[in-house]
C-alpha cells in the first residue's frame, strides 16, 4: 500500500471519516437517526484506531445520547450553537480568529477560498467557517488524499495533504477556544464530551500534520493498521 | 442546521472517494459542500460594486449604498443620487455591518419548549422547520376563525417599510381583526399633534437649514438623532457661520455644544418658555407681518398683561393670534417664564429678539423632547406656534411640509372584495389599545381614536378589555423594552396564550414568544421602500437584498403573509391567499406570484410603478423602467415649493395657520360628543389642567410628576445616542467602543450624567457605580459628573440594559443580568392622551441616585 509520511491510505481514510462524523455531531441532534446510523459506535471504532485518546469521550457521548430525550439535546445544542439569545459557543471561525464579533470576516473568505480552490461550493445557508463545514472539508481532503494514494496519484495525494496541513493549522486553530466555550456552557454530558473529543482529535491531527508538535495526548499514528 | 442526507452518516470507502471529490458526479457523501464553483470569479480578485439600498438605523431613513465584494458587505455610504444626504451617512450606517453579520442573529425558526413565560424564564427554544412553524401558526389562527373570534388575533408592528401594507393591513383585515397596532405613538405622535393643530400637518416637518438665519433646536439633537441627520451634519457647520443657533434642552446635546445659545430648561416647562418667546416677539413688534398680518393702524397694541381688541388686528395667513395673546401670551412675561422654566429672562428676550430679527428665515425645530410629555400636546403646539408668528412656516429657511411622492396606494377595494362577512364585521370592532375612549382621545388627524396608543395595549391585553388576545404576531418590534413601563408589558405578554415574533435578533419580546421566525436585516437582505424628506426634497428609496442573506430568513412584511396565506388556504381559508396574489400580481406582465419571494418583488413593483413607468410626470427624477429604478435605488422629487400652503391652503378648519385652533376645538368637541360629556371633562380625564377656551390654544401646562420631591429629588432625561440604531445596536461591539461620541459619555459603560452640584449633594464621584430608582423601577449604571446637564436633572441615553438579547448586549442571559439599565424601566408608564403617545420626556420620571 502506498503511504505518505508513513500513513497508509486506510489510515487516512479513517481520519477522513472521523472528521466527517465529527462534522455530523455539530448539526441539529437527531437521536433516532444517530442511533440508527450508529454514529457513536462508528466514531468510537475509528478513533480507537486513529486517536485512542479521543475515543473514550465518544463512549460518554453514547451513554448521554441514549439517556437523554432528543429535546434535551436540542435545547443544549441550540443554546450552544444556534441561540437565539446569548450564543454560548459560536460555531464560526471568524468570531475567534478576528477581533470583531462578526461572521463573514476576512478569515471566513479565506476559508471559502480553500473550498473553491478545491472545486467545492457551499450547499447550505451558513457562513463557510461553521465548524461542521470545516470538519467536512477536512474529511473531503483526507478522503481525496486516500483515493489519490490508492490510485498512485502521488502529486494529488501530496497536494491534498498539504491542504489539510494548511487548513487545519490556520483556519481551524480556533477549535480549542470553541471547545473551551462548549465545556463551560454545555448542560449535557453529550456536548461536553463532544468538545473533549473534538479538541483531542484536533490535537492529534495537528501532531500528525506537524510532527514537531507533540501534545501530551499524542498517540503514535502507526498504531493504525 | 439539519443533516440533509442520511449518507453523510455512512462511512466513506476508498471506492466512494470519487463521489466525494465530485468525479463521479454525485455529492452523496457530503452535506454542506458540493462540487462546483460558487459565484464565479476568484475570491479576492473581483472589483466589487456599490449597491443601492436604504439605512433604517434611525427615522431619517437614508438612501444608502453598500459596497459588496465577494458577496460580502464591507462598506456603506449614502446614495450618490440623494439630494438629501449627498452621498453621506452618519455613524449608524457603518454600524449596520455589525448587525447584519452579528453571530447572535436568529438563524432558524424556533419554538419554545418551556411553557412558563416571564422575565428570567428561559424559553428553551429549539429549532423547527419552516413548515412546522407555519403550520402551528396557521392552526392557531384557524382556531380563531372557526370560533368566529378573529378579532382575538393581533398584529404588532415595530419598524417598518411601506411594504407594511401587506402584513399590517391586508393580513389582519382579510383575516378579520381590527388589531394592527403600530409603534408610532412610541416615536413622536405628540410632535405631529403640534403641527397638525396649528397648520393641519400630521407629520414631521422638513427644515430648510441651507437658508436659515436663525435655528432654534428644541428638544432634539438633529446632528445626532431625529429625522434628517446626514443633511444636518453637513449643513450645521455652514449654518453656524451664517446663522445663530440656539438649543433648548436640559442636557448639553451635540448640537447645543456647537450652538451660540444653550437654554437648559427645567423638563416639562417648554410651553411656558415658548409662550414667553412669543410674548417678547409680539410685544416687541417682531412678528412677521407678511404671514401674520398687522394692526389696522400699524400701532402695536401687544402690551404685557393687556388685552387686545380682536377687531384691531387683521390677520393674513393665520387665525386667532389676538385670542391667543389675550388667553395666555399676554401674561407669560419672560420674568414669569424664567421662574417656571429656569431659563434666565434676559436669555429668553435675547433669543426671541434674535429670531424676530432673522424672521422669516428661522427654523424652529421642534423635537420629541418638547412634545412626548404627559402634557406635551400643548407644548408641541406652543413651540410650533413660534414658527407661525415668525412667518417661517412653509417659508425660506423655515419649517416645511413635503413634496408629493406619487407611489401607488393599497387597493382598498380589492381588500374589501376578499373580506368575508366575519372579517368585515369583526375588523371594525374596538382595538385592543382602547383608542378613542373618553380618557384616551387619541385625536390624531382630528378624529377621535384616529391614531394609535401603543403603550395602552398592555392594559387592554391584561384586562382582556375589550376582549382577550389569543394570538399575537409582532414584527421588528420590542415593545417590552422600547416602551416605558416595561413591567406592564412583561405581565401583558406573559398572559397571551400564543405569540409569534418575527425578528432579526431575539430580544425581550421574544422571551414571551412561542414561535420565533428569523427575518432579513432590512438594509441588506430584503425588498422594500420608504418615503423620506430633507433639504426640501422628498424621496422614495428602495431596500434591496444587496447580499445573499447569511441565514435562511424571510422578509417579514411580505413573505410571512404569503407563506401564512398558503397554510390558511390548505386549511380551507383561502381569502388571504387569493387577495395577495391578485393584489400583487406583476404590474408589467400580470403574472400572479408563485412564491413568497416573487410576491415581494411584484409588490415593490406595484407600489413604485408610477415613478418608473414613464406614464405621468412624477415631478421629480425621470427613471426609465424597473431596471433603472433598481440600479438607482431611489427617486428624488423636485424641490419643495415655498409657501405651498399660504393663501388659505393649510388643512385646518380655517385653512389658515391657527393660533386659536378651531381644528382642535372641533376634534375635542367630536370626542366629547361621542362620549356625551363636555370638553372640560375630556381635558380632566386626559390629565390636562386646561379648562374652557384654554383647551384650544397653545399654552403652558404644569408638568406631571411620578414621585415626591422628597423621595425622588432629581428628574430623569432620556435621549437617543447617535449610535442607536433604534434599540438594536447594543449587540454591536462598536457601540461600546465608540460610545464616547455622545457628549459627556464614556465608552464601554452605561453612563448617567449628573451635575457637579448634585453630585456633591449626594456624595457621588465620577465613575461611581450608582443605583437609580424611580416609581417605575431601578437599576445600576455609572455616574459621570459633568456640567453639561441641568442641575436637578440626570441624563442617560436609551439603549442599554437589555436582559434578553445577544451576547454583547446582555451581561449574562442566564441570570437576566444587564449591562446598565433600560431607561424605559426607569421612566414610569404614562401616556400623552390626546395623541396617544408614550410620555417619556417632560419630567414625570422623578428619580433618586444612590452610590452603591
Amino acid at each position: 500500500m502506498n503511504t505518505i509520511l508513513d500513513h497508509s491510505a486506510d489510515e487516512i481514510l479513517d481520519r477522513g471519516n472521523c472528521f466527517k462524523l465529527l462534522a455530523a455531531c455539530f448539526y441539529e441532534p437527531e437521536k433516532k437517526l444517530f442511533i440508527e446510523e450508529a454514529l457513536c459506535d462508528k466514531l468510537h471504532g475509528l478513533l480507537e484506531k486513529c486517536a485512542p485518546g479521543a475515543a473514550g469521550h465518544v463512549k460518554t457521548m453514547q451513554e448521554s445520547l441514549l439517556k437523554l430525550e432528543e429535546q434535551q439535546l436540542k435545547i443544549d445544542y441550540s443554546a450552544l450553537f444556534v441561540g437565539p439569545f446569548e450564543l454560548i459557543a459560536a460555531p464560526y471561525g471568524s468570531i475567534y480568529l478576528e477581533n470583531e464579533r462578526k461572521v463573514m470576516g476576512e478569515s471566513t473568505l479565506a476559508v471559502q477560498r480553500f473550498y473553491e480552490n478545491s472545486g467545492l461550493m457551499l450547499d447550505i445557508q451558513e457562513p463557510p467557517d461553521h465548524i461542521a463545514i470545516e470538519l467536512e472539508f477536512m474529511s473531503f481532503l483526507c478522503i481525496s488524499e486516500a483515493e489519490a494514494l490508492t490510485t498512485g496519484d502521488m502529486e494529488t495525494a501530496i497536494r491534498q495533504r498539504e491542504l489539510q496541513v494548511d487548513f487545519a493549522t490556520t483556519m481551524m486553530s480556533w477549535i480549542p477556544l470553541l471547545a473551551e466555550n462548549i465545556q463551560a456552557g454545555a448542560q449535557t454530558e453529550y456536548y461536553k464530551a463532544l468538545a473533549s473529543c473534538l479538541e483531542r482529535f484536533y490535537d492529534i491531527s495537528l501532531a500528525i500534520y506537524d510532527p514537531g508538535v507533540t501534545p501530551a495526548c499524542y498517540e503514535q499514528p502507526n498504531t493504525c493498521s | 442546521m439539519r443533516i440533509k442526507r442520511r449518507d453523510f452518516l455512512k462511512l466513506s470507502a476508498i471506492a466512494g472517494a470519487a463521489a466525494l471529490s465530485g468525479c463521479a458526479g454525485s455529492d452523496s457523501g457530503m452535506n454542506a459542500l458540493a462540487s462546483g464553483k460558487g459565484g464565479g470569479g476568484k475570491i479576492g480578485e473581483g472589483p466589487g460594486e456599490w449597491r443601492p439600498t436604504t439605512c433604517q438605523g434611525c427615522t431619517t431613513w437614508c438612501p444608502a449604498e453598500v459596497f459588496v465584494q465577494d458577496g460580502r458587505a464591507v462598506k456603506v455610504q449614502g446614495n450618490r443620487h440623494s439630494k438629501q444626504n449627498d452621498g453621506k451617512v452618519c455613524p449608524r450606517g457603518h454600524l449596520s455591518l455589525q448587525q447584519v453579520y452579528d453571530p447572535d442573529r436568529l438563524k432558524v425558526p424556533m419554538k419554545r419548549t418551556n411553557p412558563n413565560k416571564g422575565r428570567g424564564v428561559d424559553p428553551m427554544f429549539v429549532p423547527i422547520s419552516w413548515d412546522e412553524a407555519l403550520n402551528t401558526i396557521a392552526d392557531k389562527m384557524m382556531e380563531l376563525r372557526n370560533a368566529k373570534e378573529p378579532e382575538k388575533f393581533c398584529l404588532m408592528r415595530g419598524r417598518y417599510t411601506y411594504m407594511r401594507d401587506v402584513i399590517y393591513d391586508v393580513l389582519p383585515k382579510v383575516f378579520g381583526s381590527p388589531n394592527n397596532i403600530s409603534h408610532s405613538s412610541t416615536c413622536a405622535e405628540a410632535e405631529k399633534f403640534g403641527s397638525f393643530y396649528t397648520e393641519g400637518y400630521w407629520d414631521y416637518r422638513d427644515y430648510d437649514l441651507s437658508n436659515s438665519k436663525y435655528i432654534l433646536i428644541w428638544g432634539c439633537d438633529p446632528v445626532a438623532s431625529n429625522r434628517m441627520i446626514p443633511a444636518t451634519i453637513k449643513r450645521l457647520g455652514d449654518a453656524l457661520d451664517r446663522a445663530t443657533v440656539a438649543a433648548v434642552d436640559p442636557r448639553l446635546t451635540t448640537s447645543a455644544a456647537k450652538a451660540s445659545e444653550w437654554l437648559p430648561l427645567i423638563p416639562g416647562t417648554d410651553g411656558a418658555l415658548a409662550l414667553a418667546m412669543a410674548h417678547v416677539i409680539l410685544s416687541d413688534g417682531g412678528w412677521n407681518k407678511e404671514f401674520v398680518g398687522d394692526f389696522k393702524d400699524g400701532v402695536n397694541r401687544f402690551k404685557p398683561g393687556r388685552k387686545v381688541n380682536e377687531t384691531d388686528f387683521v390677520e393674513k395667513e393665520t387665525y386667532g393670534l389676538v385670542k391667543w395673546w389675550n388667553l395666555v401670551v399676554k401674561d407669560m412675561t419672560p420674568q414669569k417664564a424664567a421662574k417656571i422654566s429656569g431659563v434666565p429672562a434676559d436669555q429668553i428676550i435675547r433669543v426671541a429678539k434674535g429670531m424676530a430679527a432673522a424672521a422669516p428665515n428661522v427654523a424652529v425645530w421642534m423635537g420629541p423632547g418638547a412634545a412626548m410629555q404627559a402634557r406635551g400636546a400643548y407644548s408641541a403646539m406652543s413651540v410650533h406656534a413660534l414658527a407661525g408668528i415668525l412667518g417661517s412656516v412653509d417659508n425660506v429657511g423655515g419649517s416645511l411640509q413635503t413634496a408629493k411622492i406619487p407611489a401607488n396606494k393599497l387597493d382598498s377595494d380589492l381588500l374589501k372584495k376578499y373580506q368575508d362577512e366575519l372579517a368585515k364585521k369583526h375588523s371594525k370592532l374596538e382595538k385592543i389599545d382602547q383608542r378613542g375612549r373618553l380618557e384616551l382621545p387619541v385625536i390624531a388627524s382630528g378624529k377621535s381614536g384616529g391614531g394609535v396608543s401603543t403603550n395602552n395595549a398592555p392594559n387592554g391585553i391584561l384586562n382582556k378589555d375589550p376582549y382577550e388576545i389569543k394570538v399575537l404576531v409582532g414584527y421588528m418590534n420590542n415593545f417590552v423594552f422600547s416602551s416605558n413601563g416595561t413591567d406592564r408589558w412583561e405581565r401583558a405578554l406573559s398572559s397571551i396564550p400564543f405569540t409569534v415574533h418575527l425578528t432579526t435578533n431575539a430580544s425581550e419580546f421574544t422571551m414571551f414568544a412561542d414561535i420565533v421566525l428569523p427575518c432579513s436585516v432590512s438594509m441588506y437582505e430584503r425588498y422594500g421602500y420608504i418615503k423620506t424628506k430633507a433639504n426640501r426634497y422628498a424621496a422614495l428609496s428602495l431596500l434591496q437584498p444587496v447580499i445573499k442573506p447569511v441565514w435562511d430568513v424571510i422578509e417579514d412584511e411580505t413573505e410571512f403573509p404569503f407563506l401564512l396565506a398558503e397554510k390558511l388556504k390548505e386549511r380551507g381559508f383561502s381569502n388571504l391567499y387569493d387577495c395577495l396574489v391578485e393584489m400583487y400580481s406583476d404590474p408589467e406582465t400580470g403574472d400572479k406570484p408563485k412564491t413568497s419571494k416573487e410576491m415581494s418583488v411584484f409588490a415593490l413593483k406595484y407600489y413604485t410603478k408610477p415613478l418608473w413607468d414613464g406614464e405621468k410626470d412624477t415631478h421629480g427624477d425621470k427613471i426609465n423602467g424597473w431596471q433603472e429604478m433598481l440600479s438607482r435605488g431611489m427617486w428624488n422629487s423636485e424641490a419643495y415649493k415655498y409657501k405651498s400652503h399660504w393663501g388659505g391652503k393649510f388643512a385646518t378648519e380655517t385653512t389658515k395657520f391657527e393660533f386659536y385652533s378651531e381644528t382642535l376645538k372641533k376634534a375635542l368637541a367630536g370626542h366629547a360628543e361621542k362620549h356625551k360629556v363636555d370638553i372640560d371633562t375630556v381635558m380632566e380625564k386626559s390629565n390636562y389642567t386646561a379648562r374652557g377656551e384654554l383647551a384650544f390654544v397653545p399654552h403652558h401646562e404644569p408638568s406631571l410628576r411620578h414621585g415626591s420631591k422628597k423621595d425622588f429629588p432629581l428628574l430623569f432625561i432620556d435621549y437617543k445616542s447617535r449610535l442607536n440604531r433604534e434599540g438594536r445596536s447594543q449587540n454591536s461591539p462598536w457601540y461600546y467602543e465608540f460610545k464616547h461620541v455622545d457628549p459627556g459619555d464614556v465608552g464601554g459603560q452605561d453612563t448617567l450624567r449628573i451635575h457637579p452640584v448634585d453630585a456633591a449633594k449626594y456624595g457621588i464621584k465620577d465613575g461611581d457605580k450608582v443605583k437609580i430608582t424611580s416609581m417605575g423601577g431601578s437599576g445600576e449604571c455609572i455616574a459621570r459628573v459633568w456640567e453639561g446637564v441641568r442641575p436637578g436633572t440626570v441624563s442617560k441615553s436609551y439603549g442599554q440594559g437589555h436582559w434578553a438579547y445577544g451576547r454583547t448586549a446582555t451581561a449574562d442571559f442566564g441570570k437576566s443580568a444587564t449591562r446598565g439599565v433600560n431607561n424605559n424601566t426607569i421612566i414610569p408608564w404614562e401616556l400623552e392622551r390626546l395623541s396617544g403617545s408614550n410620555a417619556r420626556n417632560g419630567g414625570h420620571a422623578a428619580v433618586r441616585i444612590e452610590k452603591i
